[in-house]
């Protein structure tokens, strides 16, 4: 098994080795030193500044909701499936020199859906606030299940904020947003196109649990002005630039069209998965017992036979490649797992890169092994 | 606090303070650092704890701001006079050839989600409340971080050629 803990043993070891810290009594002396020092100077440790805090004060705050909107969802959702976040994009940086690196993060895949009617699964929003530099538009709102897409503009009134600065040749903004409700969403911000001042954005959401029926409450805190990943580089993190102060909660009912078509298939196959063991892949072998297809997404379940997970231990898996029935492919990795501690299932979840009708593929393939569906 | 509770205190985490600020810093005196002054706000922190378990939350959440601080801040550089640290030793982490290298290749985001949950234990939510973020969000950095650690180990050759082909 892949011992995580003892990855950051040995890790954390090479550094002890290699510079030894201050020991117990040492550490225990300067502290003390210190103390006595502040006592004797009087002087206060500083505290971060907030490098924007008179902005909320001074931001004339106003939501409202306006005139009908006139925006294309097919064209908007379009033109955002396929791209990445961020956080996402940032992944081929850790290494440019590295065409492995490069070849784990790009996939490439044949099978386009330019024709999907986004309408079907979403209802267009007309919400907006006005902050102190910018407005925020929030203008559609899409999904099934447990992912959502909401679709919002960040409009700048001035287009100095969107000059570098700094010495950074690039930024982008991005929202600080939050949900309030115990959804259990994770959040992930798709940057679809930049207009002069205004920027389009996708927010991704991924649900612990079916949405349909609840209200979504999105809490707007604020926006960073952010170094894109393709700045980065030689560091792993994002890079502030400033920010602006937001107070804007969002109610969005999740109250459009329920019926995604949804196919699921029960499987006896066995499959091979991988576990990494000492920086090794080792095989696992398991049997392929579920699978659920809907438009946006996959799940599937796998067992490994009695063996039962531990909290450390996750197992990966082949990409799996959805063929159509012209012949094209969507090849997706696992987006994220969930290994139910102290059982023997592990279920992947996967989220297209392209929406899919779920009746389309005629069969799916992992662990070399094709599972045909017609 | 008292002296005695704070060299138990030292004495029990003082390992996993500087491993925590080694999620964030690329070097070991910035850890120290970083350490130090940690310690130092345990010793002058007047509220009181519940437990010891309670006294290493505060601590490790003490580390992750610091080191957060740390990283944005230029001024960040008077927090202990040269005659009180004596010879620190310093290693650039990015000089590693071992897995501390691999480990600091981590996004750091997803390197302390994968430090508090594997190494230090704490569940998701409680890391969410240790780093201000929502517990999908502590899940999410937690399965990217262990694909990203997976891709850092075939990237350091520490996978062979044949099992990448396999697997991509």
């Amino acid at each position: 098994m892949m011992n995580y803990k003892d990855f950051f043993e040995d890790a954390l070891c090479e550094a002890f080795t290699k510079a030894p810290f201050s020991d117990d009594e040492k550490m225990f002396d300067i502290v003390k030193e210190r103390t006595r020092i502040m006592e004797k100077t009087k002087v206060k440790f500083k505290k971060p500044i907030a490098v924007i805090a008179s902005i909320a004060a001074a931001a004339a705050l106003t939501v409202s909701v306006g005139a009908a909107l006139n925006w294309d969802i097919n064209a908007l959702f379009g033109d955002m499936f396929g791209k990445k976040s961020a956080e996402q994009n940032i992944m081929p940086y850790i290494d440019t020199d590295s065409p492995q690196n490069a070849q784990f993060v790009a996939v490439e895949n044949t099978y386009r859906n330019s024709g999907f009617d986004y309408s079907r699964y979403g209802k267009e929003l007309d919400m907006s606030y006005d902050g102190e530099g910018y407005t925020l538009n929030l203008k559609g709102v899409m999904g099934e299940g447990r992912v959502i897409y909401l679709i919002y503009d960040i409009v700048f009134d001035d287009e100095n904020d969107t000059l570098p600065k700094e010495g950074f040749t690039e930024w982008e903004p991005i929202c600080i947003l939050d949900t309030t409700d115990d959804l259990g969403l994770l959040l992930d911000d798709i940057l679809i196109q930049k207009v002069g001042n205004t920027y389009t954005y996708c927010s991704h959401m991924t649900a612990s649990n079916d949405l349909y029926g609840k209200t979504l409450t999105v809490d707007f805190k604020g926006i960073r002005r952010i170094v894109p990943a393709a700045s980065v580089k030689l560091d792993y993190d994002y890079t502030d630039i400033d920010r602006y102060e937001a107070d804007f909660k969002a109610e969005i009912p999740i109250d459009f069209e329920s019926n995604a078509p949804s196919r699921n298939i029960e499987l006896n196959e066995p499959i091979t998965v991988y576990d990494l063991v000492n920086g090794k892949l080792e095989p696992v072998e398991t049997v392929l017992y579920d699978m659920t297809i809907t438009p946006f997404t996959c799940t599937y379940s796998f067992c490994t036979n009695g063996k039962v997970f531990g909290k450390a231990e996750c197992y990966f898996t082949d990409p799996v490649t959805f063929t159509f029935a012209d012949g094209s492919e969507l090849i997706q990795h696992d987006n994220m797992t969930r290994t139910d501690a102290q059982t023997d299932t592990q279920t992947n979840f996967l989220e297209f890169d392209q929406p899919v009708e779920p009746d389309d593929i005629v069969s799916v393939t992992i662990d070399g092994k094709t599972v045909l569906l017609k | 606090m008292t002296d005695s509770e704070l060299e138990r205190y030292i004495k029990l985490y003082r390992a996993n303070v500087i491993g925590a600020a080694l999620c964030y810093v690329k070097n070991t005196s910035d850890a120290e650092d970083i350490a130090q002054d940690v310690f130092f706000r345990l010793y002058t922190y007047t509220g009181t704890f519940e437990s010891d378990e309670h006294t290493k939350a505060w601590l490790l959440r003490c580390t992750i701001n610091l080191s957060k601080s740390l990283l944005r801040s230029h001024w960040y550089r008077f927090s202990l006079p040269l005659e009180a640290a004596g010879e620190k030793a310093h290693f650039d982490i990015a000089e590693s050839d071992g897995l501390l290298r691999v480990m600091s290749r981590i996004t750091k985001r997803n390197r302390i989600a994968l430090y508090m949950y594997y190494y230090e234990g704490y569940s998701t939510s409680e890391i969410a409340e240790m780093t201000g973020t929502n517990v999908d969000t502590v899940s999410a950095r937690l399965s990217r971080g262990r694909k990203q650690l997976k891709s850092l180990l075939i990237k350091e050759r520490r996978i062979s050629d044949d099992e990448l082909q396999r697997f991509f």
